[in-house]
């Protein structure tokens, strides 16, 4: 597991950020405190961090430091929830979720005025899994089942989405995260997604589209 | 919370209170709440045990507090001193005197004139302490400003991007440190900051771009980008340029 890991020190070069920006971050909670991992080396204790994670975050903070304040940004990273709601209209209209994957939600979850932000986070999940082709449709189903009754458990911290599939039986799993998870040789993990990555994802689809 | 619509809650001698909202809480003599505490405004002088959550603007202590749980602030100002078994959330820290948080604090200000234990985190726009400090956990500042007196302190460990650590000077503190003959010195397992200047600091690494190492530290390995100052009367085992 090692190479997947970053020393601060070796951060810091690659990415020209002094200790004083990754402190302010990590105090604005720019940066999750589970990404802070410390390891005993010859030094003593040293912080290491998980590599893309890290390495992607901070690219994305520089870029969009100069236009949003460090608790907008804080706010966009955040596992909790926009405050947003829109309606379907908005939703089509500022591609945040395809047609096809609205109407399909739509029909199981019932039709509404509002959608409220985590309606869309399962819309927008939805399409992510269907749009890659690794789930079918009826799993859709199990899928938004799984999302309405359980996500909100969830709701402010980090979780995964585990799809698994067995003699073509299929079923969903949702994981706090960081945690580990081992299955048997059958079991073929068809899709994993990290759910806080799909809300940051969806938190910029959306302030962009308001811009 | 609607403003004005609540009641005050006024406790003089000493009394009981089951907790509940309010604007205005004055606890003057000796006073309980037991319950959650939601107000505007909170003042305690002499004596007052909090023993649920505490959620206000404005919270004053002349005298000496303790409170069970977490407390969530603008502004807070003790006067005398308080234990706190929660985490504190505030803007505006100041103390003057001791206290004890037993889980984080978090705050914009930090302004500390005495003793200080915080036994998780502490983060702060600004941290600046005349006294001695215990933090269990990490001190994350901007700006980390601290004057060192009467005892040994002790910090796990401590990131921003200015950090000062000095031995106190002025005022009634050096009369009182006279009659002392140990000498207050900050205890650290790392330092990392862009601007780091210490004296009498014990620490196993310091990082920064520009270091300052002043008199009387002792410190195993210094790694510096631009800049290192050493004292003669400093001890650096080891420097390293990056």
């Amino acid at each position: 597991m090692s190479d997947d890991l970053i020393s601060k020190k070796e951060l810091l070069e690659l990415t020209g950020i002094s200790y004083g920006q990754l402190y302010r971050w990590k105090r604005k909670n720019l940066i999750p405190e589970e990404w802070f991992i410390r390891k005993s080396t010859f030094t003593g204790q040293e912080t290491f961090f998980p590599r893309e994670k890290i390495l992607a975050r901070i690219e994305k903070i520089k870029d969009m430091k100069d236009d949003l304040s460090l608790d907008q940004l804080a706010d966009m990273f955040s596992p909790n929830p926009m405050e947003t709601t829109l309606n379907k209209e908005e939703v089509l209209k500022r591609n945040i979720v395809s047609k096809i994957a609205l109407e399909f939600y739509v029909s199981h979850e019932g039709e509404r005025d509002l959608f409220t932000f985590e309606h869309i986070l399962h819309a927008y999940i939805l399409e992510k899994l269907l749009q890659t082709g690794e789930m079918s449709l009826e799993e859709g189903t199990i899928l938004l089942e799984v999302l309405g009754t359980h996500y909100e458990k969830f709701r402010g911290k980090s979780c995964d989405l585990i799809l698994l599939r067995k003699m073509g039986i299929s079923t969903f799993i949702l994981l706090s995260n960081p945690s580990e998870i081992y299955f048997d040789t059958g079991a073929k993990v068809v899709a994993r997604l990290n759910v806080t990555s799909c809300i940051e994802e969806l938190k910029i689809k959306i302030s962009e589209s308001e811009g | 919370m609607k403003k004005g619509r609540a009641r005050h809650l006024v406790m003089n001698g000493s009394g009981i209170s089951s907790g509940g909202n309010f604007d205005k809480v004055r606890i003057r003599g000796d006073g309980t709440v037991n319950g959650e505490l939601h107000c505007l405004e909170l003042k305690v002088f002499g004596s007052a045990d909090l023993n649920g959550k505490v959620s206000t603007s404005s919270f004053e202590i002349f005298g000496q507090g303790y409170i069970g749980e977490d407390i969530v602030t603008e502004k807070m100002k003790i006067f005398g001193e308080a234990d706190i078994r929660g985490n504190v959330s505030v803007k505006q820290f100041k103390l003057i005197g001791s206290t004890e948080i037993h889980g984080k604090l978090v705050g914009g200000d930090i302004r500390v004139n005495g003793e200080t234990t915080v036994e998780g985190d502490c983060e702060a726009d600004l941290f600046r302490l005349k006294g001695v400090v215990h933090i269990g956990g990490m001190l994350n500042a901007e700006k980390v400003e601290i004057h060192l007196h009467f005892g040994d302190s002790r910090i796990s460990e401590i990131g921003g991007e200015s950090i000062q650590v000095r031995r106190g000077k002025f005022g009634v503190f050096k009369l009182l440190n006279l009659f002392q003959n140990h000498a207050a010195e900050l205890l650290v397992d790392n330092i990392e900051g862009d601007e780091v200047y210490l004296e009498y600091t014990r620490a196993k690494v310091v990082r920064g771009n520009r270091v300052t190492i002043g008199p009387g530290c002792d410190i195993e390995l210094v790694e510096y980008k631009n800049e290192f100052v050493q004292n003669e009367k400093a001890k650096v085992a080891e420097s390293r340029k990056l």
